[in-house]
């Protein structure tokens, strides 16, 4: 109960609801934004990367190799020459 | 167990945009009663309650957890937009507010008449007063959260409340003066 018309008229505002299909609208826009939206696979496996702590040494071992490749093929290419 | 929205927007954001309408059930009715008391009929604060969700989640990705919590980022876009429509917008016409006092006509301690009174002084609040106002007093924010949410001091907010409610017992009748706020 509450003691003023005041609290009265606050509990009210308290109370108001949207419509009960604001949520399916606005749902149908977003699918709607899903489809026009072009393709943003890179951009959505951050995400998963960072989640995911076997993607994250996945991608921290490739980058060792990727990184790695040019010293790798350095001292294949020095045994071929005698100094 | 509830998922938290910060988890929500992971996965929102991991592709699995089904799960933005968990974020929508959760926050739609707050963001919806902040638009109504800011722009003071239905179906614009239904508008703006849309257009704020849509730009939440074109922007998803622009969410900071560590800076704000998601609802009071939510917020933020909400009022951005509420005031963009407000400056657009002629001055609302005391007939075209929405009165909540329609949902309860025969209320026993308040009149519909004293109802639609406060639902016309708080329209006529400037929107800045109006915003802390609704914040404060019927989302039940804490002062911190309202401030960021107003990019402004806690000071501010806090003096904002205090002159939205004077000037709220100045506009009503002698009746409503004499009860505490």
């Amino acid at each position: 109960m509450v003691d003023n018309p005041f609290d009265e008229w606050l509990a009210k505002r308290r109370n108001v609801s949207p419509s009960e299909t604001l949520v399916d609208q606005i749902m149908s826009r977003v699918e709607n934004l899903e489809h026009q939206r072009p393709d943003t696979w890179p951009l959505r496996l951050i995400p998963r990367i960072e989640q995911s702590p076997a993607a994250r040494w996945a991608v921290c071992g490739g980058a060792l190799v990727i990184g790695g490749s040019p010293f790798l093929f350095l001292a294949y290419v020095a045994q071929l020459f005698t100094f | 167990m509830e998922i938290e929205d910060r988890e929500l927007v992971s996965r929102v954001l991991a592709g699995a945009s089904s799960d933005f309408r968990v974020i929508v059930e959760r926050h739609q009715q707050s963001v919806f009663r902040f638009a109504l008391g800011l722009v003071g009929n239905r179906e614009e604060a239904e508008d703006v309650t849309q257009e704020a969700f849509l730009a939440a989640f074109t922007n998803l990705a622009g969410y900071d957890s560590s800076r704000a919590q998601f609802s009071t980022w939510l917020f933020t876009i909400a009022r951005n937009r509420c005031f963009n429509l407000l400056k657009r917008r002629r001055p609302i016409a005391s007939h075209e507010l929405d009165s909540i006092a329609d949902d309860s006509p025969t209320d026993p301690i308040v009149s519909q008449e004293l109802s639609q009174q406060l639902d016309r002084a708080l329209a006529a609040l400037p929107v800045e007063q109006r915003s802390a106002f609704v914040l404060a007093e019927i989302e039940q924010l804490p002062y911190a959260e309202i401030a960021q949410i107003d990019r402004t001091s806690i000071g501010t907010v806090k003096s904002r409340i205090h002159r939205a409610k004077q000037r709220l017992q100045s506009l009503l009748k002698p009746s409503m003066r004499e009860s505490k706020w």
